[in-house]
């Protein structure tokens, strides 16, 4: 397992887990930020980002070249909403071990010549697996952006207004509020244990003992914060919004980020390539 | 076991969502009729236990490797399977809007293959028939075990056949499975002794049982018509030659009918060329005289036909209009912090 930090606990499992209490309070906080992005409306972003990964999944991932257009998406509007480019790209550069296993299999699988130049030909994969590896750039930088400039009250707000069930935008809310408590104790129980072994990770004999007495603690705080919350007459009508129509501002950045995704997809550079006779 | 949108289709992406916003409203309003009190703080609360809970790795004992609790079948059993689908949904949304774990597109695939087969089918079909009432240690041990091992393997065929049906993959079916399976087989014996360790803990502590109060019927009667319907209709998709998604793609890529050119005698002494110095040895045609895209495997046939020339305008078009984006970028950025401190 993963090496001893200098305090005794072993990196790999806590570190993934500070990583990530880490980086969602990142999260929460760029989506408070205040910027002409984040001032429009959730249910344009939402739109807009739908869109966004539906035309990029539409394209074969054996023309990587046509992707690369959509990346004026992540970079202009991060750069509007003053998201740094690492808080985009950086978990890209991870890639997802499925992902890896289906690209690093195209160059195996798909040996199709391709003549790049005279004397030095490719098989086709490679150019497949640039095309996933791209698709799967986009794809993270698109779905990170939603919630970098969006508060997450008014994410899920937006979600209840395009009739997503209010049971699941509030269990969304919810979780993300107890997440930082629970991964705080998740973590002192760590702590403690690796204080105790030396560093070593929990052996599989003391899931029970260690998830267990946290499941309890989870379960007990959960019932008192449910009373609590019954007693101050709290319901469903937490995400309730106004129903505001779009104003003039959302429907040019939808109708703009439309038109754009419809001309790539439609116009790939590959097709103006062709017809520049660069081919 | 994340699905990813790099690995699928609009149309496999789009028809998951669907089903798996059906599953949502479903379980939604399975719990609106519930008249016990709301239990929306308890859940979000076991939501974040379960986010926790799996980044909490444990060592198993002569593999070498590690498991982590998957939450799916725990969640059911404490909550009930339409609680616990929403839960697990809730863990998946948090775990793609914050991390880009999978990606948004592909949340309907990832909600179906972890939540479905998990709350719908292992819960009910064997943790549940097989605990019943007053089970013993061994009993729940098994049912665990048999349970995740199921649920984690549906999955991954779930998987399989999602990547196969939006046709970004030139892996052939039998040895994605074969890839797939095993390494989720040994998951789900890692998750099902988790699982049955935590139950068997929370029941000896604080006797806490599974949930009571769902009937068993509804539920398996519904996963059952909903587990015969998807998979009738992924599987004939995925037996199609040309899938919906490889179909959609074809139909809106570009200068596919014009690079597929006639075979001219430059296109043959290239091809000659390239067959005595390719860098991949092993692609030699099976007929030298004839031309690359003619004597492709019938395998390939369904693949876009790729053109060098085409590829490397698009690819040097692609690196020229992905540079002028991120200086746009880096123009905006300068013009939003001079902006910002003037």
């Amino acid at each position: 397992m993963g090496a001893a930090t200098a305090a005794g606990v072993p990196r790999l499992f806590v570190t993934s887990l500070e990583h990530r209490l880490r980086a969602a309070s990142h999260t929460l906080d760029f989506g408070r930020r205040l910027s002409p992005i984040h001032d429009l409306d959730p249910r344009t972003k939402i739109a807009v980002t739908a869109l966004f990964l539906v035309v990029t999944a539409s394209f074969p991932s054996s023309a990587p070249g046509d992707l690369a257009p959509l990346l004026f998406f992540p970079c202009v509007v991060g750069a509007l909403a003053g998201i740094p480019g690492r808080a985009l790209l950086g978990r890209a550069l991870v890639l997802s071990p499925l992902v890896l296993l289906v690209g690093v299999a195209e160059p195996l699988w798909h040996r199709t010549p391709v003549i790049i130049a005279p004397g030095i030909a490719l098989a086709a994969g490679w150019f497949s697996l640039l095309g996933i590896v791209m698709k799967f750039v986009l794809s993270v930088s698109g779905a990170l952006l939603l919630l970098r400039t969006t508060p997450l009250d008014d994410l899920c707000s937006g979600l209840v207004r395009l009739k997503v069930p209010r049971v699941l935008a509030l269990q969304i809310l919810l979780l993300v509020r107890y997440l930082f408590l629970l991964g705080d104790e998740a973590l002192r129980t760590l702590r403690a244990h690796g204080a105790r072994t030396g560093g070593q990770s929990p052996s599989l004999a003391l899931a029970g003992p260690l998830l267990g007495s946290l499941l309890l603690r989870t379960l007990a705080r959960g019932e008192r914060i449910s009373r609590a919350m019954a007693a101050r007459e709290f319901g469903m009508g937490a995400l309730e919004g106004a129903e505001a129509p779009l104003d003039r501002r959302n429907l040019l950045f939808l109708a703009g980020w439309g038109v754009f995704f419809l001309l790539v997809r439609l116009r790939p550079l590959s097709r103006l390539a062709e017809i520049g006779g660069l081919s | 076991m994340h699905m990813a949108d790099a690995l699928l289709s609009p149309a496999v992406g789009g028809a998951l969502w669907a089903v798996s916003a059906g599953l949502v409203g479903y379980a939604a309003r399975k719990l609106d009729q519930d008249p016990a009190p709301s239990r929306a703080p308890l859940m979000g609360a076991l939501g974040a236990f379960v986010f926790a809970a799996q980044m909490i790795n444990f060592t198993i004992p002569g593999t070498g490797s590690s498991g982590h609790l998957g939450g799916g079948l725990l969640l059911a059993a404490l909550l009930g399977p339409h609680a616990a689908f929403l839960v697990l949904t809730s863990v998946l949304a948090v775990q793609a809007l914050f991390f880009a774990d999978g990606g948004l597109l592909a949340l309907g695939c990832n909600i179906f293959n972890m939540g479905f087969f998990s709350c719908f089918v292992a819960y009910p079909l064997i943790f549940r028939p097989m605990t019943g009432e007053n089970a013993s240690s061994r009993r729940i041990l098994g049912a665990s075990l048999a349970a995740s091992i199921v649920g984690l393997a549906l999955g991954a065929l779930a998987v399989v056949l999602e990547t196969g049906a939006s046709g970004i993959s030139s892996l052939p079916f039998g040895t994605f499975v074969l890839l797939m399976l095993p390494i989720h087989l040994a998951i789900g014996v890692g998750e099902g002794f988790i699982t049955a360790s935590v139950v068997l803990f929370a029941r000896r502590v604080q006797g806490i049982a599974p949930e009571r109060s769902v009937s068993p019927g509804k539920p398996l009667v519904m996963a059952l018509v909903v587990l015969a319907l998807l998979t009738g209709g992924v599987l004939s998709w995925f037996a199609s030659t040309h899938p919906d998604g490889l179909e959609w793609s074809l139909f809106h890529a570009t200068g596919q009918e014009e690079v597929e050119g006639p075979a001219t005698s430059v296109h043959t002494a290239l091809a000659n060329v390239q067959e005595r110095t390719a860098l991949l040895p092993d692609y030699a045609l099976p007929a030298s005289d004839i031309s690359p895209e003619s004597s492709a495997p019938e395998g390939d046939a369904s693949w876009p036909a790729v053109s060098g020339g085409t590829s490397l305008a698009g690819i040097a078009g692609g690196l020229l209009t992905g540079l002028l984006a991120l200086a746009l970028g880096w123009g905006l950025r300068r013009r939003q912090a001079c902006r910002a401190s003037s």
